[in-house]
């Protein structure tokens, strides 16, 4: 009964979650000059990062560095999307309004006061928050902050006290909160021992040495050490399904191999602001299942894989990197049994297929390249036009491999026609339309097309009415698209030279990626995904009726401020790869409005 | 739409309101709840205004579709395309949410249920999509239209196999149940005359979506059905079958079962039969003697019904002039043993006592405890909290009470709710409207109408 609305809400949220990361964000100041970090006024050498202060048992470390924290942005730009009239009005469910709304007097009111003046004072300077174990072997939270002066240190205490009654030290410029005692004294000793010229903690000069100095917010988490490794295993360990126990085992292994510690990095770079997720050193480490599904090992079969040529209407573009042949041997280890169930019922009608030309698993997937590259594209009108009008403006769809086989080129439009003929067989049992297969010979590429037939009488275009599945095989590539028209486009393109020059072979180095070894990369273009429901504004309109039981209009209100908000994203991309022996996850957004850029704002 | 047939007998005898049994708001809504889904308050003071003949009459005529039925009808062709039933199934209920027809809504569901079709055999949208609209279009007009329309339509074709009915292989699933389920019940007829009928149906079928004639396929030859010889064509047979006078009785007995209740008098059958066979199988000349009549307002058939999963959540939302979701509505109301566009087999539900098992009156009370709240799937829009508006305790329960209960409630149940209402008057506002909401649509009365 506690199921929550499956759709629109979790995009929603998706996107909302990606508006509001910026909202946090804003340039890391410039040292200001003659702030020397190493001499206060009282003769002291301080340290020179706070990581130095770090007690030896903690395990986490969360460093923000000179945030420009400007609570009057943060309220207008809160006010725009989620405010009375805000752009997220329609898109976030109405309970949750009703608590943002009360937060935003809140908000607003910290601009000017004593509160908001010392929150701006403390983001202004260093500020570190941890987590180390007590003697009790329990986890504290601590957070440290260093602010201008001995001065601002002593009224910041003072504010924090009357409001909060926290447990605060102050020492020279810095401010120490805890909750234990303990804690406190060992992080005030250290800054004493520091101070007098002393060693930092070891910890505290491993945390400096591994995050990058040049990251606004910089995450360091050591799994292994003290409680969490331990209690997360203990966790994955009550799992009742052994196959969600096994795949989380594995995954956390290829994650944090032997050694679990990882580094998060945020650098709010104003025009891409971006995320960085490192496991330092995770190459060597990797087990042999944990390499091979990250792909490290023998290049593969078959010619290097060129990118896909841009597309106008490109909602979503993919480049992956997998072994296939070496996971379907795998099955077992990796898959649940319906899943190995599905991939050996595939496997089946593959052999059917390509009867005649060898085994389908054995012989014939070696020799596809092992990785492929996916575009999405939103079907153009007049593509649909050809086969009437349609309810819905259907996504198109085109995967390319590399593959070194001939056997693959000349077999496989063949074997899209004894799948499609399987398939219209089963479909007229449903009391579906059937597809009418082609195939076609052009210039040395080979096509075979399937269309639906169209129905007869005053019936309606059926949904799958725009798709034209085509499978085209060149001497050195197989497209496998949803529209024959793309197939097309992207197999002429993919033939000239200029996309050669593109060529993202496993392990490419691109033009921001100097020194990287990427492996995945995942591009999203929300200007088109909002283009995307324009178009299908009508079925989508409907869909939120039937799900919710909300009016058309406001559905379609809905549906016109996600487009909106779709449209001010920009670009968005995640890539994982490995820079050296380091593993590296990160994400990149390019925004297209200005309103996400803090220099522009309007204050 | 022509007015007038007044029936001179006991039972049909036009409703004349008097000191004992006056047009009432019990009586209003007693019109309202067995023609109706659910009754607003405007509803009921429009029909205590118009008196009974004339209620029963803006009843049949219903209004015009509004804004949001509109569009809805117009997104039919987007429900088809996508080829799914439970998006069809959806939509239906949608539109049974928010008709400003609801007594031809009724009759759909009515109809829906006499000519028992199910999605999962005839496995097309179009084809359930072009059944409902049948049950539309001729659910309060001409019953022998309405026959030969389902008998034709690809979605019965398929359901009953008529499809593969041939020459020499004559299938007798669909004369069989034309005679014993959708015109003149057991008994009325003979195992020959199925046999016979059989045949005279062969050579139908679906072609380019449609129904047609394979002419090589069909018997051409002599049957008797019925009584009566001759080279019938299937078209035939439903004629000679309209012609009967059991026909009639049939009709007229399941029109009085959901109208009146199962308990009607054998009498009734009589008359109402007569109208039936007068005005040529006019559902709507029938119904307007029917809900017009002293036998339909008599005090013993009122609540003696028992609400379907349908009827009750259509109740609800409707009186409380909200809405849910189409689709978990769907996925709830299947639990509690109805599911749209897929009955049990071609007899339909079993109703009444049938609705409330042990296990189905688990779901209804899981359903009545969540549909209040404003944080799952199935709950009402807009938000409880939202429709009701902030009088108390004591003011929100009357607000309740009036909208679902205006006839008023027993006593005992009176007293639950106010003891709830008093004892949980700290409690969150959000939290206590779906506590007396819950409580509300667990009560007899709720279940009964």
């Amino acid at each position: 009964m506690t199921r929550r609305h499956p759709l629109p809400w979790d995009a929603r949220r998706a996107a909302g979650a990606c508006l509001l990361l910026p909202l946090l964000l804003s340039c890391p100041r410039a040292p200001a000059q003659g702030d020397d970090p190493q001499r206060g006024e009282e003769g002291l050498a301080w340290p020179r990062s706070l990581e130095y202060l770090a007690p030896d048992n903690s395990y986490l470390w969360l460093r923000v560095e000179r945030m420009d924290l400007d609570l009057a942005r943060l309220a207008l730009l809160a006010d725009d999307f989620i405010g009375e009239k805000g752009r997220l009005e329609d898109i976030i469910p109405k309970s949750q309004q009703r608590q943002i709304r009360l937060a935003l007097p809140l908000l607003k009111g910290l601009v000017r006061s004593p509160l908001g003046l010392a929150l701006k004072s403390l983001a202004a300077g260093e500020l570190a928050f941890g987590l180390a174990s007590n003697r009790a072997g329990r986890p504290v939270p601590f957070l440290l902050a260093r602010v201008a002066d001995a001065y601002e240190a002593k009224r910041i205490v003072k504010i924090a006290k009357s409001l909060w009654k926290l447990d605060v030290d102050r020492k020279g410029p810095y401010l120490l909160v805890a909750p234990d005692r303990g804690i406190r004294r060992v992080i005030s000793e250290r800054l004493t021992i520091i101070a007098k010229g002393g060693q930092p903690s070891t910890i505290g000069r491993r945390i400096h040495a591994e995050l990058e100095s040049d990251a606004a917010i910089a995450l360091w988490f050591d799994l292994s050490a003290q409680g969490p490794g331990q209690r997360l295993a203990n966790g994955i360990a009550k799992l009742k399904n052994r196959n969600q126990a096994a795949f989380l085992t594995l995954g956390l292994n290829t994650a944090f191999g032997a050694s679990p510690y990882f580094i998060a990095e945020l650098r709010p770079d104003a025009r891409a602001p971006s995320l960085t997720l490192t496991v330092p050193g995770l190459k060597t480490r990797l087990s042999a299942a944990a390499r091979l599904a990250l792909d490290i090992g023998p290049a593969p079969r078959g010619a290097p894989m060129a990118a896909l040529p841009e597309h106008k209407d490109t909602l979503l573009r993919f480049r992956l990197s997998r072994n296939l042949p070496a996971y379907l041997r795998l099955r077992k280890e990796l898959a649940g049994k319906d899943a190995q169930r599905g991939i050996q019922n595939f496997l089946q009608g593959m052999d059917f297929a390509f009867r005649g030309r060898g085994d389908f698993e054995a012989e014939l997937l070696p020799d596809i390249q092992a990785g492929l590259a996916g575009l999405v594209t939103l079907a153009r009108a007049e593509d649909l036009e050809k086969t009437g009008p349609l309810p819905y403006r259907i996504p198109a769809m085109l995967l390319a491999f590399g593959h070194g086989g001939k056997k693959i080129a000349a077999a496989l439009p063949q074997a899209l026609q004894m799948i499609i003929l399987s398939s219209n067989n089963g479909r007229k049992r449903k009391g579906q339309l059937p597809y009418l297969v082609r195939r076609k010979s052009d210039k040395g590429i080979k096509i075979a097309s399937a269309t639906l037939l169209p129905p007869d009488g005053d019936r309606p275009y059926p949904f799958s009415a725009g798709m034209q599945p085509t499978v085209a095989s060149s001497a050195t590539h197989l497209f496998i698209a949803s529209s024959e028209q793309l197939c097309r486009e992207m197999v002429a393109a993919a033939g000239k030279p200029r996309a050669a020059e593109n060529a993202m072979h496993r392990g490419a180095k691109g033009p921001d990626d100097e020194g990287i070894d990427v492996l995945d990369r995942l591009e999203l273009f929300p200007a088109n995904i909002a283009k995307a429901i324009r178009s299908n504004l009508e079925g989508l309109t409907l869909r939120r009726v039937l799900e919710t039981g909300h009016g058309f209009a406001s559905a379609e209100r809905m549906f016109s401020k996600l487009a909106k908000l779709f449209d001010e994203l920009g670009q968005i991309s995640l890539q994982d790869a490995f820079c050296g022996d380091d593993f590296e996850l990160s994400l990149r957004w390019w925004p297209a409005s200005t309103l996400f850029r803090s220099q522009e704002v309007k204050r | 739409m022509k007015t007038g047939i007044i029936a001179t007998s006991s039972h049909l005898t036009p409703f004349k309101p008097d000191r004992k049994n006056p047009w009432d708001v019990d009586a209003v809504t007693h019109l309202l709840r067995r023609s109706s889904f659910g009754h607003t308050k405007a509803e009921v003071a429009q029909c205590l205004e118009l008196g009974p003949r004339a209620s029963v009459r803006r009843l049949l005529e219903g209004s015009a579709a509004g804004a949001e039925e509109k569009r809805l009808i117009a997104a039919r062709q987007t429900v088809i395309a996508s080829e799914n039933s439970e998006t069809l199934a959806a939509w239906w209920w949608m539109q049974l949410m928010i008709t400003k027809h609801p007594l031809r809504a009724r009759m759909s569901l009515f109809w829906h249920d006499h000519f028992a079709t199910g999605s999962k055999k005839v496995r097309s949208t179009f084809f359930m999509a072009q059944q409902l609209a049948s049950f539309e279009r001729h659910g309060l007009g001409s019953f022998p239209k309405l026959l030969h329309e389902i008998a034709k339509g690809p979605a019965m074709l398929r359901f009953l196999d008529n499809e593969s009915n041939r020459k020499g292989q004559a299938n007798e699933n669909f004369a069989r149940e034309l005679m014993e389920l959708f015109t003149l019940g057991r008994g009325k007829y003979s195992e020959k005359d199925i046999k016979e009928a059989a045949r005279a149906f062969t050579g139908w079928r679906i072609s380019r979506e449609a129904f047609s004639f394979d002419r090589r396929n069909h018997d051409k030859g002599e049957k008797t059905v019925l009584g009566r010889t001759g080279r019938f064509a299937g078209e035939d047979i439903l004629d000679l079958v309209l012609k009967r006078k059991d026909c009639a009785r049939f009709i007229s007995a399941k029109l009085l079962a959901s109208f009146v209740g199962k308990d009607h008098p054998k009498g009734a059958v009589s008359e109402l039969a007569a109208v039936f066979e007068k005005t040529g199988g006019n559902i709507a000349r029938c119904l307007e003697a029917l809900l017009g009549s002293e036998l339909f307002f008599r005090k013993e058939y009122r609540h003696a019904r028992i609400r379907g999963p349908v009827e009750w959540i259509l109740w609800f939302t409707r009186s409380l002039e909200m809405t849910a979701s189409p689709t978990e509505m769907h996925r709830l109301s299947s639990r509690m043993g109805q599911r749209l566009l897929d009955p049990p087999d071609v007899a339909g539900w079993d109703e009444e006592e049938a609705w409330i098992s042990s296990a189905n009156w688990l779901h209804r009370a899981n359903l009545a405890g969540s549909v209040g709240r404003d944080d799952v799937a199935s709950a009402l829009r807009p938000a409880l909290s939202q429709r009701v508006p902030r009088a108390g305790g004591a003011g929100e329960l009357d607000f309740l009470i009036e909208r679902l209960f205006p006839e008023g409630l027993a006593e005992e149940e009176l007293v639950v709710l106010q003891t709830q209402a008093h004892e949980e008057q700290s409690l969150d506002r959000a939290l206590r409207l779906s506590g007396l909401l819950r409580t509300c649509l667990m009560l007899p009365s709720a279940h009964r109408f």
